[in-house]
């Protein structure tokens, strides 16, 4: 009640403000100038930057300001992408969106922002207009427009809306291109000369990493690293300028029939694969002879390049200033090095841009704030943002590391001479050679596809492989693979011929899927309904009345289970049968989702990995907590002390649990648990980057925290085993493991069979786990359905399909759920107090 | 009961059977401790021991550690402030070793020098302020927390007035983050903002031993050993400069040496790489400068209007009072003394703590003799003479040892409790969702189980059906339903969506009807007899007889309330409504490793409460199931 009177009071206190100030137009923007994830970036350069440039923007609308917070969920090996999603689902979206190239398809795909056009005019310049006399200055013109956007960039942001018409939907704000960045002093340490020996090939790079990881060799808590290789879904996403520059494209568009399609399946691909697997795998002899395995590291890279451990990083530097990076700003020229990508075998150097943009909501209506979103997004970005950017780099003294052409352009041609040539020379090389980040549909999971060749061929151990045409036949099957799986499951590309062949087999089976339904409840009503009809003996007016005062107390139970768990299901039923978008509504495809699942092999895949998880749970959660418990009632004293210690993990709530242990896996030698199995004699384990470990380290935590909790019922159950049993076994001569298994376990066995089937449906299902843990991965291998469905429903925004999977795994799941149904309707519940003997 | 009667026990082989029962119990024990002493242990530590894992960390036993533990600290886990600071190359905060002897002479005039000179604040920095940038390394710092209390006093505890005073868009003074100063790069100016006002006032009143001095002595040997004609190696420098150096931190320079080789290289670092802060200008340097702004700038009135200063004339302009802070004057002075035809070598002077050092111990032992033989020392010059750093670091840790196990230890639990005290209403929103769940739970299924049981309704088999059958629907399915049927009826990013949907439980209906069914009648009889009202009825027979289910179940939804994380977020995305669970969720993703185990153990509290206070009362309602 307080929070109803509390929200009462908000609203109506915003009204009032809102009056007060009538004026003020508050937009609320996921981009906020001057803070950095929430926090003010005080001292920075780009603190300054963007304080600067956001002070213009008020001096010049002081009607206009900012509101909304920029405070990020995190959801694992998802990224940060997914709050802005969660957000549009829960209606609580932003006015202004702030988001890169690879999301740019599913804000625009999705409705989610608005078309720009009738503020922007293509036809004409801003002098041509003016002519006419027609010049309206809120106008973006012709030239104005190109300046801003790059022409690589103008395909993502003049692109088909869903009414597939073309619009302008966003405006860069920044560009970023990846460079080459190495730590100098590291390069000296190897004897390597910081500047003419700068790896320019592939070759050299691995030549050149294998002195860097030779430095300081004898002192292995400080060994260096030669080059960073993102660990998981960011291995793509580092190795990207290597697929570039080998003419890989992650996505095509086909004009004609208006469709994207993933092409990273060809030979440049698969051979840019090769060459990174080859920097984490390729074996190599040192200078004591003694064999190693590939120059990279797989990790946090960051922190190991900013204690010197690591020599060599693919940075993105700005458009304007050349070590723009925050990691690497407080560096000069003499400490680091910027150079361009190595070239590829074909003797390219292509680097990849990236870029924040800014669009509008489409859920806003009012035309004042339209404008005034407009006004914001057109001046960050803007050429006299710019411009305060570079006055603020120059008067802190970055004056000799911002691009020449960019110092020419704003009057400071005095430091041109004093910029580092080579520096110049590499940055502006990435930029007149680049390529767009990926973008397309639902694009903003490329990566995470892109992911699966390299982690697979990571955990065969591919690049370990000498013979490099066996090397590129297993990638090519990894990568047409992961191609066929994007353009399904991401772009949802599935030839025609496929769909009407898989729609009628749907169309069948979710039939008997339905009908199998109907016999299930028709069953389950049959088993509650009492054999003998003993109860029908009121019906006097009396009993009327006190029939109505026992409706009127079941009321708000019957109510609550109809609105929250019937009409659901109803819904579900009918959302399974429509393509259903959170700004578009419902919309009737028949029996589509359904073909869709029924032949998504990841489904299926995912049925697969839960049953397996079902059974290891199974056994490794739900048996050992009776084993646990025949021992605890063997004890004759200290019953009590275990009991409490064997509790002592159910104090810490679920998903404290599986956070704990989640650095408890940690991959490296001296990880908690790899500790101590090298304590008994085995080699480390990288508990979460290997497929068949994921699901036992999934499970570790639910046991170690379910066995305290989980055995107290038992133990109270066997409290229950009459003694006389026993004494006539003993009588009998039967030893310990025969009155085991002819008394105790029959004895506990329906209690058992209860919460086994309960335990098995639990763990199918289960999602949380992963969701805290892996995120699904290595290469899916801990996706299990539940998490399959959540992804779905929740990242790709396809509540349609999520809901058809879920029946068809109720279905699935029917025959436990029957059985369980039957077995409690002929059961009483009793507390364990009054049934001890 | 046991297997094994009691009168078996005394049998050898049941003996043995007990004492491999004991064993593997004492063995489960373990592994079910051990996690839990290592989430402690992981809780007091920092970024240099976070990865070793141990149940007593090693820096509340070991003073070496607890050494290094400080150092990283001080140094803000910058190993380039530590290695121009102290003059010597390591590269993790690992390998610092303690100095191997204190020199006590030195020591006391360093405090004296310390206590006796005024220091400006731009000569050092702020220790024990910053963490090294990234995704997980955030961790609140002391001098961070003693920075933000203090503008928290100056706007008098009101976040409005904290806006409007920093011109800020940050909701309060927790937000402010700083980055680290760089006070010796030419390329670092401290912006003429209230905010850097403020701060510097700050600055001025942080005890010595927080602050790190800036030494140009080791930031120039830095410059030396990243210059491409050496490629880092001392050997090439000394072989192109007739020198013997051993290392490149060997190198002095705490004044103008004109004659040595290397002066080529401190002149180009001065020149361009210095903050100008450290450098004035002798007498006819000073001239020469004003021949300089004269020749830019047309008079005195045209100067004043475009540096923004207020000078009566050019002979006024002299550069002496060393500050950091950005100015349009100080930019033309890095002009000036750029260019060598202009501002020859011979005017610079450089004015740093070293230097101020150096003065000190002149003043006091005249010459060096005096000092090598009250201090017994071998030194040269009293450039030889460096700043005892180290030593004063190592004294500090060895003197306050209690003082600083005690921060470490506390330090990652302050920062849990200062994030989840100010970011929100996390604590209020888990009460009361927990008080909610608990409540409705109580009251909604016993009087649902209550109607069923008493009046045996011609319908109830079928009742019963109807709340257990939701059993059987795969939550999937309804999972979205549902959570569009929150957003359309208005309950999302309020309580009720969290509560209300829980409120009934078709399992613990089934549950409670079938012990209701199971208590004796005659007492329902005798209450009819005297007339009690069905309330009375409900009340003190059905609910009193049956606390010990009642206890389970409300255990249960506190437990699912208080544990909730991934339908409290997907339900109340707003961060208004978030819940304790939420807010450390998400503060796992950017917090150092200590504070994200300080935040498992200082979560875990609330359930060890409920347990150890409601353990019997959680046997007692163990509910079974028997054949009808």
């Amino acid at each position: 009640l307080t929070s109803f009177y509390y929200r009462v009071f908000i609203v109506l206190s915003s009204i009032f403000c809102i009056t007060k100030a009538e004026n003020e137009i508050v937009i609320k923007s996921k981009y906020q100038p001057g803070t950095w994830r929430g926090m003010q970036a005080s001292f920075s350069v780009d603190g300054k930057v963007q304080s600067a440039q956001f002070e213009a923007f008020k001096k010049k609308y002081p009607n206009i300001s900012l509101g909304g917070t920029n405070t990020p969920i995190m959801i694992e090996g998802i990224g940060n992408e997914s709050s802005d999603l969660l957000a549009i689902a829960a209606g609580n979206s932003p006015d202004v969106f702030d988001f890169n190239y690879r999301q740019s398809g599913t804000f625009v795909d999705k409705g989610f922002v608005r078309p720009l056009d009738e503020f922007i005019r293509d036809d004409v310049t801003s002098d041509e207009a003016k002519e006419a006399g027609d010049y309206d200055p809120n106008i973006m013109y012709k030239d104005e427009l190109l300046e801003r956007i790059w022409p690589k960039v103008m395909d993502a942001a003049y692109t088909l809306g869903p009414d597939d018409q073309k619009h302008y939907y966003f405006l860069p704000r920044s560009y970023d291109v990846r460079v080459m960045c190495y730590n100098k002093q590291l390069f000296q340490e190897a004897g390597l000369d910081p500047i003419r020996d700068v790896p320019k090939t592939w070759d050299e790079l691995f030549e050149v990493g294998k002195k860097l990881t030779q430095i300081n060799d004898l002192d292995s808590e400080s060994s260096v690293y030669a080059l960073n290789i993102g660990s998981d879904s960011y291995s793509s996403w580092t190795s990207r300028p290597f697929y570039l520059s080998m003419n890989s494209m992650a996505l095509s568009f086909d004009n004609k029939e208006k469709r994207w399609t993933s092409t990273f399946n060809d030979p440049g691909a698969v051979e840019a694969t090769d060459y990174y697997l080859s920097l984490l795998q390729k074996p190599w002899k040192d200078n004591n002879g003694k064999i190693r395995y590939g120059v990279g590291h797989k990790g946090d890279g960051w922190v190991k390049f900013h204690q010197g451990k690591l020599a060599i990083v693919f940075l993105t530097s700005s458009d304007l200033l050349m070590n723009s990076n925050l990691w690497v700003q407080s560096k000069t020229y003499d400490e680091i090095g910027i150079a361009k990508i190595p070239s590829s075998p074909l003797g390219k150097s292509v680097s990849e841009l990236y870029g924040m943009n800014l669009g509008i909501s489409s859920a806003i209506k009012d035309p004042a704030v339209i404008d005034a979103c407009w006004k914001f997004i057109r001046f960050m970005g803007s050429d006299a943002a710019k411009k305060i950017a570079v006055d603020t780099y120059i008067e802190n003294g970055f004056g000799r590391y911002i691009l020449p052409d960019i110092l020419e352009k704003y009057g400071y041609s005095e430091f041109i001479d004093k910029v580092p040539k080579d520096w110049a020379e590499a940055v502006t090389h990435s930029i007149n050679n680049h390529e767009l980040e990926p973008y397309g549909k639902n694009t903003q999971h490329i990566y995470k596809y892109m992911d699966i060749p390299i982690s697979k061929g990571y955990m065969e151990e591919i690049g370990k492989n000498p013979n490099k045409s066996e090397r590129i036949a297993k990638l090519q099957i990894f990568h047409d693979q992961a191609v066929k799986k994007a353009n399904e499951k991401m772009i949802g590309r599935i030839p025609a011929s496929e769909v009407g062949k898989r729609y009628p087999i749907a169309v069948v089976l979710s039939l008997i899927i339905f009908l199998l339904y109907g016999i299930l409840f028709y069953y389950v009503w049959k088993a509650f309904s009492p054999k003998d009809q003993v109860i029908s003996l009121h019906h006097s007016e009396y009993s009327h009345k006190v029939n109505r005062v026992a409706y009127i107390l079941l009321a708000p139970a019957i109510l609550t289970v109809l609105i929250f768990s019937y009409y659901p299901l109803l819904r579900g039923a009918m959302m399974a049968f429509q393509e259903y978008g959170v700004s578009t509504g419902g919309k009737y495809v028949g029996f589509e989702n359904f073909a869709k699942v029924f032949f998504d092999q990841d489904f299926w895949l995912s049925i697969l990995r839960s049953i397996y998880f079902s059974f290891l749970y199974i056994t490794l959660v739900f048996f050992p907590p009776i084993t646990l418990a025949i021992l605890l009632s063997e004890i004759p004293i200290g019953k009590i002390f275990y009991r409490v210690i064997y509790y002592l993990p159910a104090v810490i709530s679920g998903i404290i649990v599986m956070l704990m242990w989640k650095s408890f896996f940690d991959p490296a030698p001296d990880g908690v648990l790899n500790t101590v199995i090298g304590f008994l004699g085995f080699e480390p384990v990288d508990w979460f980057g290997n497929k068949n470990t994921a699901m036992i380290a999934i499970i570790i935590p639910s046991a170690w925290a379910g066995l305290g909790p989980g055995c107290l019922i038992y133990l109270a159950a066997l409290k229950t085993v009459p003694s006389d049993l026993y004494e006539a076994a003993a009588i009998d001569g039967c030893g310990f493991f025969s009155r085991l298994i002819n008394i105790t376990i029959p004895m506990i066995k329906p209690l058992i069979m209860i919460n086994i089937i309960f335990a098995f449906i639990g763990a199918f299902l289960s999602s949380e786990q992963m969701l805290v843990m892996t995120g699904g991965g290595p290469d899916g291998a801990t996706t299990l359905v539940g998490l399959e469905i959540f992804l779905n429903a929740f990242m790709f925004q396809r509540f349609g399909i999520a809901t058809a999977m879920g029946w068809i795994i109720g279905f699935i799941l029917m025959g436990f759920t029957v059985y369980q149904m039957k077995r409690l309707s002929n059961m009483a519940f009793k507390t364990a107090e009054s049934l001890e003997v | 009961m046991s297997i094994f009667l009691k009168s078996e026990r005394k049998d050898p082989k049941v003996i043995f059977l007990l004492i491999v029962i004991y064993f593997i119990l004492s063995a489960g024990a373990l592994t079910m401790i051990y996690p839990f002493l290592l989430m402690i242990s992981g809780s007091l530590k920092g970024k240099l021991d976070a990865y070793e894992f141990d149940v007593v960390p090693k820096f509340l036993v070991n003073d070496e550690v607890l050494f290094k533990r400080y150092v990283e600290h001080k140094y803000n886990e910058k190993i380039d402030e530590y290695q121009i600071a102290n003059k010597e190359f390591v590269r993790i905060f690992k390998s610092v070793k303690p100095p191997q002897n204190l020199n006590d002479v030195i020591i006391k005039d360093w405090l004296q020098f310390e206590n006796s000179s005024n220091i400006p604040p731009g000569f050092f920095h702020v220790g024990e302020m910053y963490y090294l940038p990234g995704a997980s390394n955030r961790i609140t710092t002391k001098n961070t927390r003693n920075f933000r209390n203090y503008i928290k006093n100056i706007c008098g505890n009101n976040p409005e007035k904290f806006k409007k005073m920093f011109q800020t868009r940050l909701p309060n003074w927790y937000f402010l983050d700083l980055s680290h100063e760089r006070l010796l790069d030419r390329n670092y100016k401290v912006p003429r903002t209230k905010f850097a006002e403020v701060f510097y006032d700050f600055k001025k009143n942080i005890s010595p031993s927080d602050r790190i001095y800036l030494s140009i002595n080791g930031k120039f040997s830095k410059y030396l050993r990243s210059l491409n004609d050496y490629n880092g190696d001392i050997n090439l420098l000394n072989e192109k400069n007739e020198t013997s150096y051993s290392s490149f931190y060997d190198i002095t320079f705490s004044n103008i040496k004109l004659d040595d080789p290397l002066a080529l290289h401190w002149e180009n670092f001065v020149r361009n790489e210095l903050n100008t802060q450290f450098i004035y200008l002798s007498e006819e340097g000073n001239v020469a400068f004003n021949k300089f702004l004269k020749f830019k700038f047309s008079d005195i009135a045209d100067l004043n209007s475009k540096l923004d200063t207020d000078f009566a004339n050019f002979g006024d302009i002299i550069i002496l009072n060393p500050t950091p802070f950005e100015s349009k004057l100080t930019e033309e002075f890095a002009n000036f003394i750029k260019i060598p035809d202009l501002c020859l070598t011979s005017f610079l002077r450089v004015n740093s703590v070293e230097t101020l050092w150096k003065n000190f111990l002149i003043n006091k032992y005249q010459s060096i003799n005096n000092l090598n033989d009250v201090a017994n020392g071998t030194f040269g010059s009293f450039s030889d003479v460096s700043m005892p750093l180290k030593s004063m670091d190592f004294k500090y840790v060895i003197e306050n040892k209690g003082k600083l196990r005690w921060n470490y230890i506390t330090h990652n639990y302050k920062m849990v409790i200062e994030y989840l005290t100010l970011f929100g209403d996390g604590f209020k929103n888990t009460i009361l969702y927990c008080f909610f769940a608990i409540l409705t739970s109580l009251l909604v299924n016993p009087i649902a189980a209550y109607a069923l049981s008493r009046y045996q309704l011609p319908s109830q088999f079928k009742i019963l059906l109807f709340f257990i059958a939701t059993m059987t629907f795969p939550p999937m399915v309804t999972m979205i339903p549902n959570y569009l049927l929150m957003k359309d009826i208005g309950f999302l990013n309020t309580f009720y969506a969290l509560i209300i949907p829980g409120m009934a439980n078709g399992y613990s209906i089934f549950l409670l009807k079938g012990f209701f069914d199971s208590l004796p009648r005659e007492l329902y009889e005798a209450a009819d007899i005297d007339a009690a009202s069905e309330f009375h009825k409900f009340w003190h027979i059905a609910m009193s007889l049956s606390k010990p289910i009642l206890a389970v179940i409300a255990l249960g939804a506190f437990n699912g309330a208080y544990s909730n994380f991934m339908f409290a977020v997907v339900l109340c995305p707003d961060e208004k409504m978030w819940t304790l669970m939420v807010w450390l969720v998400q503060m796992q993703a950017f917090s150092s490793r200590g504070a994200m185990m300080a935040s498992l153990v200082l979560s875990a509290i609330p359930t060890l409460v409920v347990f150890i206070f409601a353990q019997n009362i959680i046997l007692r309602g163990i509910v079974l199931p028997v054949e009808k």
